[in-house]
C-alpha cells in the first residue's frame, strides 16, 4: 500500500484554499440577473455543455490536478450540492459568501488571532445576521406575488407565470414533476386524484366501449363503486365468493379489488363475473414492493374509507365484511396505473395528509422529500407536470434545470416569505451586526461575516460589468433596505417595482451553509493525500 | 323558403306555452332554445322547431362555438352525450366523451376560441369536460374540484392576464385561472348555495362577478372571485341572471318563485318585472329583446330589457 503524502500547517492551507477559491471563482459568475454562461466539454458528446446554475457546475467540476487543492474544492463543492439539496437555490451566493468569510477569516488568522475566539465570533454573527433576515422577510401572498418570486427566481418570463398557477393551485406542498416536451414551448398537466403505480391484473376486465380503440391501453372505469384492499395474493374462488356476494347484493354492483398479486383460478373468477354482468368489476395488482407497497395500500385506505386486510397479520379475504368496503367516485385501472378520484375531505384523509405534512417538515433526505411531496400529491392537491419544451436541447436542459431549481425554492418562500433580491437583504442584514458585542478575536470574526454579506452584491454588480460595486453599496445605504440594484437595467430601483426577491429561507440557508464550510477550512491544519486517490463521483 | 329553412321542422309557432326552456343562445343571427319540446330557431319572430341531433332528443343545453364564419355549434342532451355541427345545425355529428354517465347542464367557450378552440362544458355529476378541438373531442377536466354536480360554468367575454373561468358546483364555487385545466374554491365570505353566476362584461379591467343564491341573496364579488359580499338581499332563489353586454350595471335576475327583477345599480336596488307561477331557468338577448327561458311555461320576451315582459306570440 502506498504511503500516503501529508501536507501540514501553511502548506496545507494554502492549497485548501487555492482549490476552494478556483470553483468559488467558477461559481460567482453565475450569480445575479446578469449571469453568465459557462461552457464545459463533456465526455458523452462533442458538443460542449452550456452551464448557467451552480448547482449543476459544481457538480459537473470533478478532480482538479492538484490533490491537495482538489480537497479544498471538494469541500466548496459538498457545501453547494448540500445547498441545492435542501433548497435547490442560493447556491452561487453560498460559495461566494464561503469564499469571502474564508478569505477574511483566514488573514485575521494568519496574523496570529486565537482561532476558537474568531470562530465564536463567525457563529454569533451568522446568528444574528439570520435573524435580521427572518425579520424582513415579507409574506407572499396572491398569484401576481408568486409570479414575481418565480420571476425573480428563474428569470423567465414564460416560465414564472405557469409556476406561480401551479403553486397558487397545488399549495407549497405541491406535488410537481418536471418533464421534457417536444414542442418548443412551455406547457402544464394536472393529473387529477390519487394515482399508484399498479395495473389491470386482465385485459378483459377493460370497458368495452368504442372509447378504448381511442385511448389505446385497456382502461378499466368504475363509477360509484365499492372498494376491497388485500395486502396478500388472491388465489382462489373461494376466498371470493362472500365479497362477490356482498357486491352483487348492493345497489351499485360495482368493485374496484386491489390486492398485491392475483392467481389464475381467482382472476378466472373475476373475469367470468364480470363478463356476464353479475358485477362491474376492476381488480388490480400494486406494482411497488416491499415498504413501499405497504405505504401504498395505507394510503388507498385512507383515500377509500375501506380497511385493509392484510394476509401477514393474518386476515382473510374469504372473511371480508360489508363495513371492510370502501367506496369511491371514479376508479380509472390500466395496465400502468390505478387512479382514484372524488374521495377527499374524510377526516381520515385529513389526519394523513397533517402527518404526511409534519413529516416533510422534518425530512432531511431528497429522496424521501420527493416520496413525501408524491403521497401528499395524490393525498391532498393532485400532481402536476411542467413540461419543458425549447427550440434546441441545451436551451430545453438549461431551463429544465432551472424550472427544477424553482421548483424546489418556491415553496420555501410560500412558507418563510421574501426579502429583497440581488444580494440588497444581506448588505441590510449586515446592519444588524453593528449592535453585536464583542472584542479582540471574536469581534474580527464578527467582521468576517460583515465582509462576507457584502460579497454577494458586489458580484452582482462585477458580473453586470457596469458600475464600481463599492458606488452601488453606498448608493444603497443611503437609499435603504427597499432598493436594489437592477444588474440587467443597470438602475437602482424598487423592490417592489422590479420584483427582485429572494426567499428568506434559502438566504439563511446559503449564509449557514457557507460560515459551515468557511469554518472547517479554516480550522484545517492538515491534508492526507492518498498516492492514488479515489475519485468521488458523489457530490 | 331558404335550404336552411328546409331543415327546420313543420310549423312555425313559438316554442309551446307549456314547454320548459333548458337554455337560450344565441346562434347564427337567431335564437335558440332548447326546450323539452325540441330545438327552437327563432329569428325575426318567426321561430322554426329545428332538426333535433339525433342521438339528443332532448337537448339541455345550446352553445354557438366561433364567430359567424366558423358555423360550429354544440348540443348536449339530457342523456348524455355531446352533438357537433360545422355547418349551422344542417348535420349533427357524436362527439368523443370521456367516460361520464350524466347529461351535459352548460357550456361555455373560451373568449379567444378563435386561437384556442377551447370549449367547456358542466355534467350532472361528473364534474366539467373541456375540449381543445372545438367540441369534437372532451376529456374531463376537474382538477380541484371536489363537488361533481355543476350548476353553472362561464367565462368572461374577454380574457386578461390569467385564462379565468368560472364554476358552481353543488358544493361551493370555484375558479380557474387556465382556461378550465384546473380548479380551485372561490368562496370566501359566501354562505349559501349558488345557483347563478354572471360575469361582467367589463371584467378585465373591473374583476366583477354576481351569484345568485337558491336561499336570500345576491352576492358580487370584485376581485374576481376572491371574496364575495351580500349585495341585496331582496332577491330569493336566483335561477338565472343576464348582465348587459354594454352596461355592467344592468343586471336581470330570474327566480325559482317565477319573479323576474332587473337592476340599474349593479345589483343593489331591484325592480320588479314580472311575476308569475313559473321558475325563470334562463336568460338571453337577442336583437335588442330579452327572452326568459321558463319551466312549463315557455318563453317570455321584454323589448325594454326586462322593465316589462310579456309572453312570445303564438304564430
Amino acid at each position: 500500500m502506498a504511503i500516503p503524502e501529508v501536507l501540514l500547517g501553511l502548506a496545507a492551507r494554502e492549497s485548501l484554499m487555492r482549490g476552494f477559491d478556483t470553483l468559488a471563482r467558477l461559481l460567482a459568475i453565475t450569480l445575479g440577473p446578469a449571469q453568465r454562461t459557462i461552457l464545459a466539454t463533456s465526455y458523452q458528446r462533442a458538443m460542449p455543455e452550456a452551464l448557467g446554475e451552480a448547482a449543476t457546475i459544481a457538480r459537473r467540476f470533478v478532480a482538479p490536478p492538484d490533490s491537495a487543492e482538489n480537497i479544498g474544492a471538494m469541500l466548496l463543492r459538498n457545501l453547494v450540492w448540500r445547498q441545492h439539496e435542501r433548497c435547490g437555490d442560493g447556491c452561487a451566493s453560498a460559495a461566494v459568501l464561503a469564499q469571502s468569510l474564508l478569505a477574511a477569516a483566514d488573514r485575521y488568522q494568519a496574523a496570529g488571532f486565537d482561532l476558537v475566539a474568531l470562530r465564536r465570533g463567525i457563529d454569533r454573527a451568522v446568528a444574528v445576521a439570520t435573524a435580521a433576515l427572518r425579520r424582513a422577510a415579507r409574506a407572499v401572498d396572491g398569484e401576481d406575488d408568486i409570479e414575481r418570486v418565480a420571476l425573480a427566481m428563474c428569470g423567465d418570463p414564460q416560465m414564472s407565470p405557469l409556476l406561480a398557477e401551479l403553486f397558487v393551485l397545488l399549495g407549497a406542498d405541491a406535488s410537481i414533476v418536471v418533464e421534457s416536451y417536444t414542442a418548443p414551448y412551455l406547457e402544464r398537466e394536472y393529473l387529477e386524484g390519487g394515482r399508484w403505480k399498479a395495473r389491470l391484473a386482465s385485459p378483459y376486465l377493460a370497458g368495452q366501449s368504442a372509447n378504448r380503440m381511442l385511448l389505446g391501453a385497456p382502461r378499466a372505469v368504475l363509477h360509484d363503486c365499492s372498494v376491497a384492499l388485500f395486502a396478500g395474493t388472491v388465489q382462489s374462488l373461494e376466498e371470493l365468493r362472500l365479497l362477490l356476494e356482498q357486491v352483487a347484493q348492493s345497489d351499485r354492483r360495482r368493485l374496484l379489488l386491489v390486492a398485491q398479486n392475483f392467481g389464475e383460478p381467482a382472476l378466472t373468477t373475476l373475469v367470468i363475473n364480470h363478463q356476464r354482468g353479475l358485477a362491474q368489476i376492476a381488480a388490480v395488482e400494486l406494482r411497488e414492493a416491499g415498504e413501499r407497497r405497504r405505504r401504498d395500500f395505507e394510503d388507498l385506505a385512507a383515500l377509500t374509507g375501506a380497511r385493509l386486510l392484510a394476509a401477514d397479520r393474518g386476515d382473510r379475504l374469504r372473511d371480508v365484511a360489508s363495513e371492510s368496503l370502501g367506496r369511491v367516485r371514479r376508479a380509472e385501472a390500466t395496465d400502468r396505473d390505478l387512479a382514484i378520484y372524488g374521495t377527499r375531505n374524510s377526516g381520515h384523509v385529513r389526519a394523513r395528509v397533517a402527518a404526511l405534512r409534519t413529516h416533510l417538515a422534518v425530512a432531511a433526505d431528497e429522496a424521501e422529500q420527493s416520496e413525501l411531496r408524491a403521497r401528499l400529491g395524490r393525498m391532498a392537491n393532485g400532481t402536476a407536470i411542467l413540461k419543458i419544451g425549447a427550440a434546441s436541447t441545451p436551451e430545453r436542459e438549461l431551463l429544465g434545470a432551472r424550472a427544477e431549481q424553482c421548483v424546489r425554492a418556491l415553496p420555501l418562500a410560500l412558507r418563510d416569505g421574501v426579502v429583497a433580491g440581488g444580494g440588497s437583504a444581506y448588505l441590510f442584514a449586515a446592519d444588524a451586526l453593528g449592535g453585536l458585542e464583542a472584542s479582540g478575536a471574536e469581534r474580527l470574526g464578527v467582521e468576517a461575516v460583515r465582509r462576507a454579506l457584502e460579497a454577494p452584491l458586489r458580484q452582482i454588480v462585477a458580473n453586470a460589468g457596469k458600475r464600481d460595486p463599492a458606488q452601488v453599496l453606498a448608493e444603497l445605504r443611503r437609499r435603504g433596505s427597499d432598493w436594489v440594484y437592477d444588474g440587467v437595467a443597470d438602475a437602482i430601483v424598487r423592490v417592489d417595482e422590479c420584483g427582485m426577491l429572494d426567499a428568506a429561507d434559502v438566504l439563511c440557508e446559503a449564509l449557514q451553509a457557507a460560515a459551515s464550510g468557511a469554518v472547517t477550512a479554516l480550522t484545517t491544519e492538515a491534508l492526507v493525500l492518498k498516492r492514488a486517490p479515489e475519485t468521488s463521483f458523489a457530490p | 323558403m331558404s335550404d336552411r329553412d328546409e331543415r327546420g321542422g313543420a310549423g312555425a309557432s313559438a316554442p309551446p306555452r307549456d314547454c320548459t326552456v333548458l337554455s337560450l343562445a344565441v346562434a347564427d343571427g337567431a335564437l335558440w332554445a332548447a326546450t323539452d319540446a325540441g330545438l327552437w330557431r327563432g329569428c325575426g319572430g318567426i321561430w322554426q322547431l329545428w332538426d333535433t341531433p339525433p342521438a339528443t332528443p332532448i337537448v339541455s343545453a345550446f352553445v354557438r362555438a366561433g364567430d359567424e364564419a366558423d358555423g360550429l355549434m354544440l348540443a348536449a342532451g339530457v342523456i348524455g352525450g355531446v352533438q357537433y355541427s360545422v355547418d349551422r345545425g344542417a348535420h349533427w355529428y357524436e362527439a368523443w366523451v370521456d367516460e361520464v354517465t350524466s347529461g351535459v347542464t352548460c357550456f361555455t367557450v373560451s373568449p379567444r376560441f378563435a386561437v384556442d378552440r377551447v370549449v367547456l362544458a358542466g355534467t350532472e355529476q361528473d364534474g366539467v369536460l373541456r375540449s381543445i378541438d372545438g367540441g369534437r373531442r372532451w376529456r374531463l377536466a376537474n382538477f380541484g374540484l371536489t363537488g361533481y354536480t355543476i350548476l353553472a360554468i362561464a367565462a368572461p367575454l374577454e380574457w386578461g392576464r390569467r385564462e379565468e373561468v368560472f364554476a358552481i358546483t353543488e358544493e361551493g364555487i370555484y375558479r380557474s385561472p387556465n382556461g378550465g385545466r384546473a380548479w380551485q374554491r372561490a368562496d370566501e365570505g359566501f354562505v349559501g348555495a349558488a345557483q347563478a353566476l354572471a360575469i361582467s362584461p367589463w371584467f378585465a379591467a373591473d374583476r366583477t362577478l354576481y351569484l345568485g343564491c337558491e336561499g336570500a341573496g345576491l352576492y358580487r364579488s370584485i376581485d374576481a372571485g376572491r371574496s364575495w359580499h351580500l349585495r341585496s338581499a331582496k332577491l330569493r332563489n336566483v335561477n338565472s341572471l343576464w348582465i348587459a353586454p354594454d352596461d355592467p350595471q344592468l343586471l336581470v335576475a330570474g327566480t325559482g318563485d317565477g319573479e323576474i327583477m332587473r337592476s340599474t345599480d349593479g345589483g343593489a336596488d331591484w325592480e320588479y318585472g314580472w311575476a308569475g307561477p313559473d321558475a325563470v331557468l334562463a336568460l338571453a338577448e337577442h336583437q335588442n329583446t330579452l327572452y326568459a327561458g321558463l319551466y312549463q311555461g315557455g318563453l317570455l320576451m321584454s323589448s325594454q330589457r326586462g322593465t316589462s315582459w310579456h309572453r312570445s306570440i303564438e304564430r
